[in-house]
C-alpha cells in the first residue's frame, strides 16, 4: 500500500452493501419492537430495546461467522467476504447499544441500555455493579452471565478499532487476523452469556431452538471447511534431490487459473497465463487471502477477497502499490517433447525473496 | 458483594481507564504529528481516517511508542515462505 | 489465512465443538425453577406494604382529587372489625417521587407540611392503595395532603371532608 489510506473505503457496491445491511438491521429491530408489543403491551419499552439490540446483534454475528467457511465451500459467497468488516463494525455498534444505549444529541432514536437499566440508581458506580452485582463467579447455571457478554464486547471492541487497512499493514496480516480470530472466543463467551441469561428467564422453545440451530449451524460450518482445509495443507509435496518438486501436469491448470499445492510449510499457487507457467506464494499481503484461487486479470494475479494485484512473473504489485510476495522458479520437463499438455511442472522448494523477477516457464 | 470486591472491581476499572486515557494523550499528538514517520502510507489531511484510528491507538500505543522512539517502521510479515527465503540467501 | 492460522481456527472449532454444547445442554438441564405461589405471608406483606388486598368493608362515602394531573378515586370504607380505611387509586402513576400522604387539620390547603400532620402512609404506581384512618381523626374535616419526599415539598392537597368517615 502506499497511495495514502482513505476513511472509509465505500465505492457503489459497498455502499449499496452496506445500506442493504443497515436497512437489514433497522427492519429487524422495529419488527421486534412491534411484535413483542403486540404480544404483551405492559411490557418496559425500555427491557424490549434492550433485547432488540442484544439479539440484533447475536444473529449478525452469526451471519458474519457464516461467511467465511461459506466462501471457502463456494465461491458464490465472496461478494458477501469483500466487506464483512462494515458488517462486523455495525455489529460491534449494536452490542454497544445493548449496553450503554444511544442518546446522542439532535438523534431522535433515544434508547436505555443494560447497565443503565440493571445497574444504575443504586449506591454503586454502575460499572462497579456490574462486576459485584452477581458475585456467585464459583458457580455454573448462577454465574454472571453479563461478564461473559463483557468479554465478547471488549474482543468486539479491539476488532472493530483495528478494522481499517492501517492496522492490517502495521500489525502484518498474520498477527491483525490472530487478533481478529479472538471473535471465536468471543461467540463462545457469547453463547454462555445467552445460554445463561436470556435461555433462562425466557422459556419459549422456540427461544432455546433458535440459539440450538445457530450453535449446530456455526460449528458444524466452521468444523466443515476447516478440516477440508487441514487435510488439504497435510498433503504437503516433498522435493526430489535437485530441490524441485513435481506439482503435476500443464493440463490440469485451466488459463488464468492456479493449482495449489503445499511446499515448504504454505501453499504455492502455480499458475497459467499466456503461454507461461509461474509460482508465486498463495499468501496474498493484504490480508493472506488465498491467491490461488483467483484469477489472472490484466497480466496480474488478484486476490479473490478485496482484489490486491501482483505480476506473476516477480510477485510485486504494480506501482504505485508496494506489496511483494515470494516467487519460486519454475521449469518444465520433457522441453519439446510429446504434447504439450502432458509437460510436466517443477517447482524449487525453497522460495525466492519476496518480489524476485523469475522467467516463467514457456509452455 | 463484600467490600474487597467492591474494591477490586474498583481499582481494575481504574487501571483500565487510565491505561486507555494514557493512549489518548499519546495518540492524539502521534496521529498528527508522528504517524508518517511509522507509516509513509498516511498522507494528506484525512482527518476521518486519523479519529477512525483514534480508538485503536489508544489499546495498541505502547507498541506505535516503541517504533516511533527506535525510529522503526512497522515489519513486513512472517510467513513460513518469507522466513524461508529469508534463511535461504541469509544461510 | 496463513496455515498455522487455518490449524488455529480447526482446533479452536474443534473446542468449542466439545464446550459449547455441553454449556447448552447443562444451562437447560440445570435451569433453576422460579415459580411463584401468592401465600398468606405474601398477602400479609402486600397489606403492610399498603396494597389494598384483603376484604372489602362496607364502603361510607367516596370522591376523588387530582394531584399532578393524574386523577385519584378515593373511597372510604368500615372494615368488620370496625376499623375506617381510605383507598385511593390513582388512574396511572404520579409523575411525583416518593408521594407521602398526610392528614392536616384545617380548611385551607397548607403552603407546608404543618407540625400536627399525621402520616398515613406512602403512594406510588397505580395500584388500589389502602390507609388506615386513626380513631381520632374518623368524623373530623381536614386536608389530604400529598407531600413528595424526595423533593420536600407539598404537591397538592385536598379537602377531607368530616362525612368521608363517619
Amino acid at each position: 500500500m502506499s497511495v495514502g489510506y482513505k476513511s472509509i473505503q465505500w465505492n457503489r457496491q459497498k455502499l449499496i452493501y452496506d445500506l442493504i445491511l443497515w436497512a437489514s438491521v433497522a427492519a429487524y429491530i422495529a419488527i421486534f419492537m412491534a411484535v413483542t408489543k403486540g404480544i404483551d403491551s405492559n411490557l418496559d419499552i425500555r427491557g424490549v430495546q434492550i433485547r432488540a439490540y442484544g439479539s440484533a446483534a447475536f444473529l449478525l454475528l452469526h451471519v458474519i461467522l457464516s461467511i467465511g467457511p461459506l466462501s471457502r465451500l463456494s465461491p458464490k459467497f465472496h461478494p458477501l467476504l469483500f466487506n464483512r468488516r462494515h458488517m462486523g463494525v455495525t455489529m460491534f455498534f449494536l452490542a454497544l447499544i445493548h449496553v450503554v444505549g444511544l442518546n446522542l444529541p439532535g438523534l431522535p432514536l433515544k434508547t436505555t441500555g443494560a447497565l443503565t437499566w440493571y445497574h444504575d440508581f443504586g449506591n454503586l458506580d454502575p460499572l462497579v455493579s456490574l462486576f459485584v452485582g452477581n458475585s456467585h463467579y464459583g458457580d455454573f447455571i448462577q454465574f454472571p452471565f453479563e461478564i461473559l457478554g463483557v468479554g465478547a464486547l471488549a474482543i468486539f471492541f479491539v476488532m472493530a478499532a483495528t478494522s481499517h487497512d492501517f492496522w492490517l499493514v502495521n500489525l502484518t496480516a498474520p498477527i491483525w487476523k490472530a487478533l481478529h480470530m479472538g471473535v471465536y472466543v468471543a461467540y463462545g463467551l457469547l453463547v454462555g452469556h445467552v445460554v445463561l441469561g436470556a435461555l433462562q428467564s425466557n422459556r419459549h422453545p422456540a427461544m432455546t431452538v433458535a440459539v440450538g440451530v445457530g450453535l449446530v449451524w456455526i460449528v458444524g460450518l466452521h468444523l466443515l471447511a476447516g478440516s477440508r482445509e487441514i487435510k488439504q495443507d497435510k498433503a504437503t509435496l516433498s522435493p526430489s534431490d535437485d530441490g524441485f518438486v513435481d506439482v503435476g501436469t500443464v493440463a490440469e491448470i485451466p488459463d488464468n487459473r492456479a493449482k495449489v499445492v503445499t511446499i515448504s510449510g504454505e501453499r504455492v499457487a502455480v499458475f497459467k497465463y499466456d503461454g507461461k507457467i509461474s509460482a508465486v506464494s498463495n499468501v496474498c499481503q493484504h490480508q493472506n487471502g488465498p491467491l490461488g484461487e483467483g484469477k489472472v486479470i490484466d497480466g496480474c494475479i488478484t486476490c479473490p477477497w478485496h482484489g490486491y494485484q501482483y505480476l506473476p512473473d516477480c510477485g510485486a504489485s504494480p506501482p504505485p502499490f508496494t506489496e511483494r510476495i515470494p516467487t519460486f522458479d519454475v521449469r518444465l520437463a520433457g522441453d519439446g517433447q510429446g504434447p504439450v499438455e502432458d509437460q510436466r511442472i517443477f517447482v524449487r522448494a525453497i522460495p525466492n525473496a519476496p518480489g524476485t523477477h523469475v522467467d516463467p516457464a514457456v509452455i | 458483594m463484600d467490600g474487597v470486591g467492591v474494591a477490586i472491581a474498583e481499582t481494575l476499572i481504574k487501571i483500565v481507564r487510565g491505561y486507555l486515557f494514557a493512549g489518548l494523550v499519546f495518540s492524539v499528538p502521534f496521529v498528527i504529528f508522528g504517524i508518517q514517520r511509522v507509516d509513509p502510507s498516511v498522507k494528506g489531511w484525512n482527518v476521518l481516517f486519523r479519529v477512525l484510528i483514534l480508538p485503536g491507538l489508544s489499546v495498541f500505543w505502547p507498541l506505535f511508542a516503541v517504533r516511533l522512539v527506535r525510529g522503526k517502521r512497522h515489519p513486513v510479515e512472517r510467513t513460513a515462505h518469507r522466513l524461508a527465503a529469508q534463511s535461504a540467501s541469509h544461510p | 489465512m496463513i496455515l498455522s492460522r487455518r490449524q488455529v481456527h480447526f482446533y479452536s472449532f474443534v473446542g468449542l465443538g466439545i464446550i459449547l454444547p455441553i454449556v447448552f445442554i447443562a444451562g437447560l438441564a440445570l435451569r433453576p425453577n422460579y415459580d411463584m405461589q401468592a401465600t398468606d405471608a405474601a398477602t400479609d406483606l402486600f397489606a403492610q406494604a399498603g396494597f389494598a388486598t384483603g376484604e372489602d368493608g362496607e364502603a361510607i362515602s367516596s370522591d376523588s382529587f387530582t394531584v399532578a394531573r393524574v386523577p385519584i378515586a378515593a373511597e372510604t370504607l368500615r372494615l368488620t372489625d370496625g376499623s375506617v380505611v381510605l383507598d385511593l387509586t390513582p388512574k396511572k402513576s404520579l409523575p411525583v417521587v416518593d408521594v407521602l400522604v398526610y392528614w392536616d387539620a384545617g380548611s385551607e390547603a397548607p403552603e407546608a407540611l404543618g407540625d400536627e400532620a399525621v402520616l398515613l402512609g406512602n403512594l406510588a404506581g397505580d395500584a388500589r392503595r389502602r390507609f388506615e384512618i386513626p380513631a381520632e381523626l374518623q368524623g373530623q374535616s381536614g386536608q389530604l395532603v400529598f407531600y413528595s419526599q424526595a423533593q420536600s415539598q407539598v404537591v397538592t392537597a385536598a379537602p377531607f371532608a368530616a362525612e368521608m368517615t363517619q
